[in-house]
């Protein structure tokens, strides 16, 4: 259950918050500009540190194979949930890939960050 | 054990390059736009890789149930992966997006479990196997270009030349061996200061082989018109010339020293920039494969990156090696969509190329440097 909740459990957590942030903005029809990417995107960071140094693991190594699962996770629903209405064309959107960027990349930086190095194996 | 590799590299040869530009036309169409279609494939190409990465070390731990067992497994997946694809593209699914998906994930489990007959002694393969294989890419256009059912043709037979191949395997479990890292280990492993450099080498091997295997394919598809008859000509033209450069060059020049490799590799990327027909494309092709790792490896159209040393071993470290190598091949991912989203395509293309030359170069930096 805590292998399912780390792997999976998460991915959904990150996708389902940055989802209700960027759809909150729209609701409240703050969808021009900049600022409302980069609110959603710094959301992003902050959901995906969090659950980087959530993990109880030993080094950031530990955290690479969990933000990979993370990462399809994000991608399988984006396909799933915004390709429906938004069409192919999201993938052709900076914002897409550099929010699965720091997906892959802000966990294991954070684990780095609060763990230091490796302690090693 | 010849004839279930013989069946696996023609299934190969004649259907994985085709159905990734069945995937890359399917999204080209649906979104009506070639670079959000590239995008979308090169999307699904990272996650299969994405899976590879995620079950290697998965797959490594059930090497001490048997390899042949293991391959087994791998091959039906992979035959899987061929016929749900085949399924979606004709229609018998609802949605062509699950029969990616699955296309993806079958061909990420095949890589992790089938780098294990990489570790068994390489078997000299018969002049007649090796032509026969070469023609399968164009057999697969004739298909395409006749016939209205061809990718049901192509795919479907790629599908059943797998499932020969797996039945071709028998019923023995194989050798046994005991793969000693548990799966967090495994990772730990990957990014210690001591396989620093071996890794940076696996993940500069993987960019330059996905950039060769899968982005170049796609563009030369787009040169060639759009054309599947002339890209499986073009294709089994290549694959002919390297049978027939492997058996006409002087052996001494098989002995494929580093330099040799990278300037023969990285001018061949260069020219790659340039050509536009499918003469050109041929000639740039066997010209590479003139810098020997094609000479020694065969003419395995997706599974000769899988043995970038040549020489194989079977242990902890080629576990490593793939999983460096599928890093390699989602920065390539990452690098593609970026230059695709910036630049037209001709220009990502010579982006990509480019950066596929210094992947090379810097691999062969690193085998040398002391």
């Amino acid at each position: 259950m805590t292998t399912f909740k780390e792997y999976i459990g998460w991915g959904i957590v990150i996708y389902a918050i940055v989802f209700l942030t960027w759809s909150s903005l729209i609701v409240q029809g703050l969808t021009e500009g900049i600022a409302p990417r980069l609110f959603t995107l710094a959301a992003l960071v902050a959901v995906t540190a969090i659950a980087g140094t959530s993990l109880r693991v030993r080094s950031w190594q530990d955290v690479v194979p969990r933000s990979l699962v993370w990462l399809v996770v994000a991608a399988l629903a984006d396909a799933i949930l915004t390709v429906p209405f938004a069409g192919w064309t999201i993938y052709a959107d900076w914002n897409v890939w550099v929010g699965y960027t720091l997906v892959l990349t802000v966990p294991p930086l954070a684990a780095l960050l609060t763990t230091g190095k490796s302690r090693g194996v | 054990m010849i004839s279930h590799r013989t069946l696996l590299r023609f299934a190969l040869s004649g259907g994985h390059a085709f159905a990734w530009i069945f995937v890359f036309q399917f999204y080209t169409t649906e979104s009506g736009d070639v670079a959000t279609g590239f995008v979308v494939t090169l999307l699904a190409y990272a996650l299969s890789h994405t899976i590879a990465i995620l079950a290697t070390p998965l797959g490594a731990r059930l090497l001490r149930r048997g390899t042949t067992r293991m391959m087994r497994n791998a091959t039906l997946a992979l035959s899987a992966a061929f016929l749900v694809l085949a399924a979606s593209l004709i229609g018998l699914f609802g949605s062509v997006q699950i029969g990616v998906l699955v296309f993806a994930i079958g061909t990420g489990l095949y890589r992790a479990l089938y780098w294990v007959p990489y570790s068994l002694s390489p078997r000299p393969t018969a002049l007649g196997e090796e032509i026969t294989i070469a023609l399968a890419p164009a057999l697969a256009g004739l298909a395409l270009a006749a016939s209205s059912s061809g990718v049901a043709i192509v795919l479907g037979g790629a599908a059943l030349v797998t499932a020969a191949a797996y039945l071709a395997l028998g019923s023995e479990t194989g050798v046994h061996e005991t793969y000693v890292w548990r799966y967090r280990e495994s990772f730990h492993q990957l990014f210690s200061a001591q396989h620093h450099r071996p890794l940076l080498r696996s993940v500069a091997d993987g960019f330059e082989a996905g950039a060769l295997l899968f982005v170049w394919p796609l563009v030369a598809f787009v040169l060639l018109g759009w054309s599947y008859a002339l890209l499986g000509l073009v294709f089994a033209l290549t694959l002919l010339a390297t049978i027939a450069l492997k058996y006409l060059l002087p052996r001494g020049h098989r002995a494929d020293t580093p330099l040799i490799h990278a300037t023969v590799t990285v001018s061949a990327w260069l020219i790659r920039g340039l050509v536009a027909t499918p003469i050109g494309i041929v000639a740039v092709d066997a010209y590479a494969d003139t810098g020997g790792r094609a000479l020694h490896r065969g003419i395995d159209i997706s599974t000769k990156d899988q043995s970038a040393e040549q020489h194989t071993f079977l242990d902890e470290l080629t576990a490593l090696k793939e999983m460096g190598q599928g890093i390699g091949r989602l920065l390539l991912c990452l690098a593609a969509a970026i230059s695709l989203l910036s630049f037209n395509m001709y220009t990502a293309a010579l982006v990509i190329f480019a950066l596929a030359a210094l992947a090379t170069v810097y691999s062969t930096y690193l085998s040398t440097a002391k």
